[in-house]
């Protein structure tokens, strides 16, 4: 056994008597000589073993494994011995400690030993173990990580990199980049997107794990990027647009744990999200085509009673596109993990097919008309709340927000004075959501139908106790609607009707008491928005009847004459002095209807010039009181289509004018890119402005002097108070 | 009370009690007690010393010093248990080559101090 204190003293005696260098170069020397004959007699035997048998190349591992370990020992007790030298004569003159000598020397003498080719059946092993291992074979990890740990442990030149990284992870790097080119080729052909992903993902979670366990964590990110280009991002394509569960199969059949791996696959590389995405927005705007190709009449097979089919159509147009959005909220929370930039593109795909359908607006309106008036009928708070919700979500997405409020102000109007609305409560709760989304503008004239309809109420009863005091009552009970002419959607001169004289007589006493009451205020009758209960006298039993005003004033006519005559249409239209139209409609109302008051001659369901109606006096019904239904909200036609637009027109004309003058009283002076930016601005939550039209607005304003060119720059205006 | 932690320690300095390491310092194989725990402690020389690939650890803690006075190991092992010494002029300089030798760097600059004022 040797002396720590005689050996220690023996390499302190050589250092002060000045034979430092001697004694460096001396050990120096030994080691070398040493590792050399060790390389040739104990490695270089088992190279050729590695040669024939890639698993036997283990053998290699473990004969250099045996020599590191006994290298670093022996490194250790002589760095012990020799602290003294390291302290003073390696410092003093920039050498490697012993201990970094020695492993320089174990890098250099047996690694990268320029005599044998160890170095190369080295890395051909290691790299041999992790080729079968990825092929599933079992292999000795222990020898692998300890041969890793060696490689970790010698630094190059500078001190600082580990040999691993050029002895071993550069050609490791490239070897997994071919294994996984070859691999992802052959698996893309030979199984389906789902199957193929899950191999990605153990792949991943192999190469992970393989790191951990016997490589290093450095290395980790290295082969991620390798497995993440080789397997993910060169396939891609191929793997979302294949025929047999490609993506669209899989939106197609909800595969939402399959959708969720896609999700976070692609998530990985570059543009892989955006190719997710842009296949997502590929599959919604497919989808939305087919729902907006549905709206053709000839589609619809099935017609629920009492909806005319142009309803039908919005309410299935807007229902499908709400299931097709309930999925994709679906898709968004369990397989996209709510990423935003997930949510905005498939927003702006159900944005662009919703607008592509130009009455969007009129069906939503609809839509919400429908249930307010029908389906909520015996649902919860939260159903309704749930439904009215989603709707929202929809309407976020029309760009024609002015021409919804149009729709459903007409819609609204018809509830409110129809007494059509299931809940007062569920109308405003409708309100606020608007106004939530567009603010107090837009609901403003919505919310005062509101309060029109509950000064009504107070009204009426004020009249009543008019009446008991007062010396001519009305022929008839009297129910009267005060509108606000700005908030409701009425034409500005009524439709043309003769009404009865009793009806007439009527409506003067309310005059005489309304503008008693609020002076200076003018009254325009609008009758034919009104209805009627008429009593009428048939052969077997007397019937109370719920009619339009317009029927009415149809039906009195036969009043004046004996039972049994006909009357001609020309007559008809003569007398009641009836718009054709609104004629027709009321017309089939009464005798083409459930309820047959009128016997029309010929039968047949439209209404014709040439036609003539006699009272139906041998009319029998169960029921004593009988509701005539007037035709319902319905969609539009085109000429109505088109008035409907040119009011539109009309609007957003006074919309953008008023905006410009607003920026402008604000800026004074502005240039025109910037006016254009700021107007859209502002205008963008209700309708969507080209450019050409606001400028045409500014020249229009330029005539009317609100605004001058700036004199030498055209393009920048100056506001005029 | 810093000053009561080396006197308490300084009467360990080559005491019997509960000493484990024997010491034989000089020519003249004078015999000292030591503590191997204190000394490994105290200084990366006894620590290596005293590890078992090495034949004083194995043959019961024995250390030779033979090229160190007694009466400088002496100083040495005082400063080792204490971290104090009185330096005096008539051994610093031998003072200096045992601190060199042993590593003992924290002494070694406060001998050098000394000597040069």
């Amino acid at each position: 056994m040797l002396s720590y204190e005689e050996i220690y003293r023996c390499g302190y005696n050589l250092v002060i008597h000045k034979w430092g260098e001697r004694l460096y170069n001396g050990v120096k020397e030994l080691i070398e000589q040493y590792l050399e004959s060790e390389a040739e007699s104990k490695v270089v035997p088992v190279l050729g073993v590695a040669d024939t048998s890639p698993a036997e190349g283990v053998q290699v591992l473990k004969v250099m494994q045996k020599l590191w370990k006994h290298h670093v020992t022996c490194l250790l007790m002589m760095s012990d011995i020799l602290v003294h030298m390291d302290r003073n004569y390696v410092v003093a003159n920039r050498l490697p400690k012993t201990y970094d000598m020695g492993l320089f020397l174990f890098r250099d003498s047996v690694i990268r030993s320029p005599k044998y080719p160890i170095q190369s059946h080295l890395q051909m092993v290691l790299l041999n173990q992790i080729t079968m291992e990825r092929k599933g074979d079992v292999i000795d990890r222990g020898a692998v990580k300890s041969c890793t740990e060696m490689l970790l442990e010698m630094k190059e030149n500078n001190g600082n990199d580990p040999i691993y990284i050029a002895d071993f992870e550069n050609l490791f790097i490239e070897t997994s980049r071919e294994f996984y080119r070859v691999e992802s080729d052959d698996l893309v052909r030979r199984f389906d997107p789902p199957e193929y992903m899950r191999k990605v993902e153990n792949r991943l979670d192999e190469e992970q794990l393989r790191c951990s366990h016997y490589l290093t964590e450095k290395t980790e990110p290295k082969i991620r990027l390798i497995v993440e280009q080789e397997m993910i991002a060169k396939h891609l394509r191929t793997v979302m647009e294949m025929e047999n569960w490609g993506l669209k199969q899989l939106l197609i059949n909800s595969r939402l744990g399959d959708l969720d791996r896609m999700y976070r696959l692609f998530s990985r590389v570059p543009d892989g999200a955006r190719e997710l995405q842009g296949g997502l927005s590929d599959y919604i705007r497919e989808c939305g085509k087919s729902i907006n190709a549905n709206i053709q009449a000839s589609t619809i097979d099935t017609v629920e009673k009492g909806i005319p089919l142009g309803v039908a159509l919005a309410l299935r147009w807007v229902q499908e596109v709400l299931d097709l959005k309930e999925r994709f909220d679906a898709f968004l929370a369990q397989a996209f993990a709510k990423d935003k930039s997930f949510e905005t593109a498939i927003n702006s795909a159900f944005e662009s097919f919703i607008n592509l359908n130009p009455k969007a607006p009129e069906f939503m309106s609809l839509f919400i008309d429908n249930k307010l008036k029908k389906d909520f009928k015996g649902k919860s708070d939260d159903e309704i709340d749930t439904i009215l919700n989603k709707t929202t979500t929809l309407f976020r997405f029309l760009s024609d927000k002015d021409i919804f409020e149009r729709y459903y102000k007409q819609h609204l109007s018809s509830r409110l004075l129809h007494g059509k609305s299931l809940s007062d409560e569920v109308e405003r709760g409708m309100i606020s959501k608007l106004k939530i989304e567009c603010g107090y503008q837009f609901t403003s004239k919505l919310e005062g139908m509101f309060t029109d309809m509950r000064l009504s109420t107070d009204t009426m009863g004020a009249f009543r106790e008019f009446l008991e005091n007062a010396v001519d009552t009305p022929p008839t009970e009297l129910n009267v609607t005060v509108l606000t002419s700005t908030f409701w959607p009425v034409p500005s001169t009524p439709v043309a009707c003769n009404l009865p004289t009793q009806f007439l007589a009527a409506s003067k006493v309310f005059e005489r008491f309304y503008t008693s009451r609020h002076n200076g205020r003018k009254l325009t009758w609008h009758a034919t928005m009104g209805n009627v209960d008429l009593r009428a006298t048939f052969n077997s039993r007397k019937h109370e009847l719920n009619v339009s005003t317009m029927a009415a004033i149809v039906l009195l006519i036969f009043n004046d004459i004996p039972d049994g005559e006909t009357i001609p249409y020309t007559t008809i239209e003569q007398e009641t002095g009836l718009p054709a139209d609104q004629l027709k409609r009321t017309l089939q109302s009464v005798a083409c209807g459930k309820f047959k008051i009128l016997i029309k001659e010929p039968k047949s369901r439209d209404i014709d010039d040439t036609d003539v109606f006699k009272f139906n006096s041998a009319f029998s019904e169960k029921l004593s009181r009988i509701k005539i239904q007037t035709i319902a909200s319905k969609v539009e036609t085109s000429s109505e289509l088109k008035e409907t637009h040119e009011k539109v027109e009309d609007a957003r004309k006074h919309m953008a004018e008023a905006a410009i003058v607003r920026v402008m009283k604000n800026r004074k002076t502005l240039d025109h890119n910037n006016l254009i930016t700021e107007v859209i601005g502002q205008l963008q939550g209700r309708f969507n402005p080209a450019p050409s039209m606001i400028k045409k607005r500014i020249e229009a304003l330029i005539d009317r002097e609100y605004l001058e060119r700036a004199p030498g720059d055209r393009a920048i205006y100056n506001y005029l108070a | 009370n810093p000053d009561a932690l080396g006197a308490d320690f300084l009467r360990l300095v080559n005491s019997p009690v509960g000493a484990d390491v024997r010491l034989i310092i000089g020519e003249e194989k004078v015999m000292m007690h030591g503590h191997a725990l204190i000394l490994q402690t105290r200084s990366t020389y006894f620590a290596r010393a005293l590890t078992t690939d090495w034949k004083e650890a194995n043959q019961g803690n024995i250390i030779h010093k033979p090229n160190i006075r007694p009466a400088i190991f002496l100083q040495i092992l005082s400063f080792l248990y204490t971290g104090r010494l009185e330096l005096d002029e008539t051994t610093v300089m031998d003072l200096i080559r045992a601190a060199d030798e042993l590593l003992l760097d924290d002494l070694l600059f406060g001998c050098e101090r000394f000597a040069l004022t």
